[in-house]
């Protein structure tokens, strides 16, 4: 029989997926990283900055499957009996950081990249290349922010 | 006012008192000379009478020398044995004892050019390690070819060594070859992925044929003229050779190692090079006359009574004038000794226009709360405050990166109060710990209240936060725009929102506090609102004052989503405890007992260090994005040149007995 955990676990999982976006935006700025690298070792230290930029999606995916996982009562043994429709409420606050964080993780791997060749050629406005990548990010925050806010007001 | 007020000094002196001058000027490093030779073609009167100043020859001669000084400079920490400090800081040097270190100069030269001579060496070393190294591969298919190589000929036959691609049909070759001669003898030595390695034995007088056979299949006979003795002899003497030159050049290379002490004198020598040649370059900027020199500079007004010092020195003749209004002026910005590490932020955006405002002072202290908040953990906190205390302490660092680790000083206090206020140390800690470990119950309470049990609370206050942040900057520009007696326009435009955005939120969460302020909410809010629709369009004409109006009160979509800007100090501030949380979670499901104890250290060093720097790099870029995005686009107004006064400008040694400028 599906109960609502079984829900509440799907929601956990897509909140993960925000990884995927992460995974591939690491990737895509970690090529250009290598570009850069290839004519200036030295700028080692300041490509990986950039690099990381576009990880945190996964980090908010990651971040919002433990809310769920504490919410619902996984982590402390004792997993709860939810109703179906609790179940896909939890499921439902899982979707917003899971879908924007694949799509904004491989945009602001983009802007990343970009950031990294402004490094190559201009590396005293690394510091803008920084900021155009984490204009990216406010969109992964706000579907973290509406992730939260559906879990913590749902009465679970 | 922080952007420091600059005046323009003109100066007239005597030749004789020239280059004293220029020298002086250096070491006190308080005027950034322009250039006075545009003059020239503006005013037909001064032809034949002043011309431009400087040596251009002799600034590339000086040039060449610091060039070539790099060049040793950088060979020698190539080679260096020394461990690199973890930050390379100058060294301190009174003036006497750095003009005592190159007074030997020709010493200096000559070992100068030892190293230089080292590194030819080390070219022609690397040169001919390449050329044996591709030698001995030239030879390894032909090892199981066993006539001496300098064998071409018999009496009758002749032999001959080459190779084809691997791609072409060997049998194919054969027959070939075969028509061409009865009596050749083709053989497969070696084939490898690329090549097939061919022996072709032929009647000497048929040779010329069964090669032009071969190349018509892509031939190319192997250069084996200048060895002697078989294959696998020649590969042996030259691996020989190989493992011999390797040595030498590691002989060289100890050689330049060793030449580590010749360091700091070289490194003096090029400083003292870079201050001759810029005592020499900027006179480019000069007018000469036969016997009296012009030059004109920008000087902070704070400075003129140490410079007109030197200039009553040398009995020169100076007059000052303020800067124009639309004169490009050069920006020195002075803050506060708590804003200055944070005008690294503001220098990484960009320096603040002369005629417009510099807001690191106000800015510091949003930066540091920020940053507090999204980090908010206080055992992070305190080991990036520890950190930057122990490197400011151990390093004298200078200039950008000085700053950068003063304000993570600060920044990291900011953390620790912030991470005391909601309960943070390394996350939940202490409480896993004492339970895992000793199975007791022990916790620290939150000084205010946990974030992780009621978010919204935190988002609420974030966004408050923010909206103060922001009027903020619309006061900076409302006070730049009074300054500017444009006093109507900052009531209209800004005053306005302050309306709009006070009474809004009143209307709408004014609940919270007292239902009583819900109404005078809505009123204000509404009256900000009328203010804007009518005042919007004012300075269009026609129809477009009525469009205006509307055009601009849908600026309330920038200052709804500038204000929900801010809900990322909730959710950055969240990311770090929760996860924080998880490594403990993590740590302790390795059980109790002393187990336990070192699961959780062992988890905790390694997790706890990746969770400090994600999102120590996380609060840093986003809490200098707030500042860009949503305060700055408030008011700023951005681009002035740095102020770059002539000054001793030394990069290896710092002179300790001259002030070395204003910064």
């Amino acid at each position: 029989m599906i109960t609502g955990n079984v829900f509440a676990l799907l929601g956990a999982a897509v909140a993960a997926l925000a990884g995927i976006g992460s995974a591939i935006g690491v990737g895509i700025a970690g090529q250009a990283a290598a570009g850069v690298l290839a004519e200036d070792p030295k700028k080692f230290g300041k490509t990986l900055i950039l690099q990381a930029l576009p990880g945190t999606q996964g980090i908010y995916g990651l971040l919002m499957a433990f809310l769920i996982f504490i919410r619902i009562g996984l982590l402390g043994g004792g997993l709860g009996n939810l109703t179906v429709a609790q179940g896909l409420y939890v499921f439902a606050s899982g979707l917003p950081i899971g879908l924007i964080g694949i799509w904004s993780g491989i945009a602001q791997g983009k802007a990343a990249a970009a950031g990294i060749m402004l490094l190559g050629k201009r590396p005293d406005q690394m510091a803008k290349g920084i900021i155009y990548a984490a204009m990216v990010e406010t969109y992964a925050i706000f579907g973290l922010l509406i992730s939260i806010l559906m879990l913590f007001n749902l009465g679970i | 006012m922080a952007i420091v007020k600059m005046e323009k000094l003109a100066v007239i002196g005597v030749d004789a008192a020239k280059e004293n001058l220029i020298a002086d000027l250096m070491n006190l490093g308080m005027v950034e000379i322009t250039d006075r030779t545009a003059v020239l073609s503006e005013n037909e009167k001064l032809n034949g009478i002043a011309v431009q100043d400087g040596d251009e020859d002799k600034v590339a001669e000086i040039d060449g020398q610091i060039a070539k000084l790099g060049i040793v400079l950088d060979l020698i920490s190539r080679y260096s044995k020394e461990k690199q400090p973890l930050f390379v800081t100058r060294k301190t040097m009174k003036r006497a004892a750095f003009l005592d270190r190159i007074s030997n100069r020709s010493v200096i030269e000559a070992n100068v050019k030892y190293i230089l001579n080292l590194n030819r060496k080390l070219h022609h070393g690397r040169e001919r390690i390449n050329k044996i190294k591709m030698e001995i591969d030239s030879l390894v298919p032909w090892q199981k070819y066993d006539l001496p190589l300098e064998i071409q000929e018999t009496d009758q036959v002749d032999i001959e060594l080459g190779v084809v691609p691997s791609t072409v049909n060997i049998d194919g070759i054969r027959e070939a070859i075969t028509k061409a001669s009865d009596s050749a003898e083709l053989r497969v030595v070696n084939r490898d992925k690329d090549m097939y390695y061919l022996l072709v034995a032929t009647l000497k007088e048929e040779q010329e044929e069964v090669v032009s056979v071969l190349k018509q299949w892509g031939y190319t006979p192997a250069p084996f003229e200048e060895y002697v003795g078989t294959a696998k002899e020649n590969k042996r003497r030259l691996e020989k050779e190989y493992v011999m030159a390797w040595k030498a050049f590691k002989d060289i290379e100890e050689q330049v190692s060793a030449c580590e002490y010749m360091r700091v004198d070289i490194e003096c020598l090029k400083d003292y090079l870079v201050i001759e040649r810029d005592r020499e370059k900027v006179k480019s900027n000069f007018l000469k006359t036969g016997r009296t020199f012009n030059l004109e500079g920008w000087i902070p007004s704070e400075c003129k009574k140490t410079v007109e010092g030197v200039l009553d020195k040398y009995d020169c003749i100076y007059e000052y004038r303020e800067a124009g209004e639309d004169e490009e002026v050069p920006v020195l910005v002075k803050n506060t000794s708590f804003g200055t590490p944070f005008s690294a932020i503001t220098e990484m955006y960009s320096l603040p226009d002369y005629h417009g405002f510099d807001p690191t002072d106000i800015f510091s202290i949003f930066y540091a709360m920020f940053f507090g908040i999204m980090l908010s953990d206080a055992g992070y906190g305190l080991l990036i405050t520890i950190a930057s205390v122990f490197v400011l302490k151990r390093y004298e660092i200078e200039g950008l990166t000085y700053k950068m680790i003063k304000m993570f000083m600060y920044c990291g206090i900011a953390t620790v109060f912030w991470g005391a206020m909601f309960g943070g140390w390394f996350g939940d800690f202490v409480a896993v710990f004492a339970k895992t470990v000793f199975g007791s119950k022990v916790s620290i309470s939150p000084l205010w209240f946990n974030p992780i049990d009621d978010p919204t609370k935190l988002l609420v206050f974030s966004l408050l936060f923010g909206v103060v942040h922001l009027f903020v900057g619309m006061g900076i520009n409302a006070y730049m725009l009074i300054r500017r007696g444009q006093a109507t326009d900052a009531f209209l435009d800004i005053f306005s929102w302050y309306m709009i955005i006070t009474g809004g939120g009143l209307w709408l969460g004014g609940s919270a506090i007292s239902q009583s302020l819900v109404a005078p909410g809505k009123y204000i809010c509404l009256a900000g609102g009328i203010i804007v629709l009518l005042a919007g369009g004012r300075k269009n004409k026609g129809f477009g004052k009525i469009t205006g109006g509307l055009g601009s009160l849908y600026g309330v979509t920038g200052y709804i989503s500038d204000i929900l800007s801010y809900a990322r100090l909730l959710a950055l501030g969240l990311a770090t405890g929760v996860i924080a949380n998880v490594i403990n979670l993590l740590g302790s499901m390795a059980g109790g007992g002393i187990k336990g104890l070192i699961a959780m250290l062992v988890v905790g060093i390694i997790g706890h260090t990746f969770n400090l720097a994600i999102n120590a790099l996380g609060s840093f870029v986003h809490s200098s994005r707030l500042q860009y995005i949503e305060f700055f686009g408030k008011f700023y107004e951005d681009g002035g040149e740095e102020f770059s006064p002539l000054r001793n400008n030394t990069q290896y040694v710092r002179l300790t007995d001259n002030n070395g400028g204003l910064k």
